[in-house]
């Protein structure tokens, strides 16, 4: 069965490249997505992923809504908002597919302002600290942990 | 490439794991194993139900192992927090490392077990996928090494 996924990503993760890069790297949002949609091309099976960035919490919350009932399972960046967002957290909660909280850098290693996840208390399973590769690794856990080989 | 894959107190009995209550810590050897010989990978796999064993461990071999996939602890065993102060302190900065859990440890309620803060180097997590926490472990330390063996 083919599967459809979301990637969402919060504030600030469209400078992505240019933003701290000792700490994000040097790839661009865009050289992540062309990434993970290379790897699903390899992977087969014609499952489908859309990423969206915003700088917006309801934007996000909204695209968490539209996917209720339309897309198999959320790998989500909140950025910041990750660590204030209620909203946010509601929202994937009334969500019911599989979730995947993604970070590239490892914020339990950070400012303890970073420490507490609203978004992990609603999400399945938490990856962080795999620099941008992990997009990619996310994306392959979450098509085997929704039962697809890969 | 040589990997070692320590498991803390708590991980030889696993029947309360959330994740996958059909799991052992051998069934878990087994895949790990299996995946390492296909990446080419050289194993060591131990575990320890003695906190102190595991610092001693993490203090004296990190410079003969290339990547380290830690578990610190079962989701229902108790460790102190000097004692994971210390696992954390333990980790080497120079050998890439990622800490793993079977179960979502970051879910409400689960805050006793929650995540090592080293405070240097780059300590990759990844929680609630069962087994599945130490293969994309395995994968994304040997995709970070061989990155990094193109790059020099």
């Amino acid at each position: 069965m083919s599967l459809r996924l979301l990637v969402l990503n919060g504030p600030n993760l469209n400078l992505l490249g240019t933003r701290e890069p000792e700490i994000y790297g040097d790839d661009t949002l865009a050289d992540i997505e062309a990434r993970c949609h290379a790897l699903l091309q390899k992977i087969g099976g014609g499952h489908e992923v859309v990423f969206r960035q915003s700088n917006h919490e309801g934007e996000l919350v909204t695209w968490i809504q539209q996917a209720i009932g339309a897309v198999d399972g959320i790998i989500i960046n909140a950025g910041a908002y990750t660590h204030t967002s209620v909203a946010i957290h509601d929202a994937l909660r009334a969500y019911q597919g599989k979730i995947f909280e993604l970070h590239i850098s490892n914020p339990h290693q950070r400012e303890a302002f970073r420490h507490v996840s609203f978004v992990a208390l609603a999400a399945d399973a938490v990856i962080a600290g795999l620099g941008v590769a992990g997009y990619e690794h996310a994306l392959e856990s979450l098509l085997s942990a929704l039962g697809e080989k890969t | 490439m040589k990997m070692l894959i320590l498991n803390g107190p708590g991980l030889a009995d696993l029947s309360g794991c959330e994740a996958d209550p059909d799991i052992s810590l051998k069934v878990i050897e087994a895949a790990c194993t299996q995946l390492c010989a296909t990446l080419g990978v050289d194993l060591d796999f131990r575990y320890t139900q003695d906190t102190q064993q595991l610092t001693t461990w993490l203090e004296e071999n990190p410079e003969g192992y290339d990547a380290l996939v830690l578990n610190p602890q079962g989701a229902q065993s108790a460790v102190s927090q000097a004692d994971r102060q210390a696992i954390a302190n333990a980790l080497d900065n120079e050998v890439p490392a990622v800490e793993v859990h079977l179960d979502h440890i970051l879910a409400a309620g689960k805050e006793a077990t929650g995540p090592l803060r080293p405070s240097k180097g780059n300590l990759g997590f990844i929680c609630g996928l069962g087994m599945q926490s130490y293969m994309l472990a395995i994968k994304a330390l040997h995709r970070q090494l061989q990155a990094q063996a193109l790059q020099s």
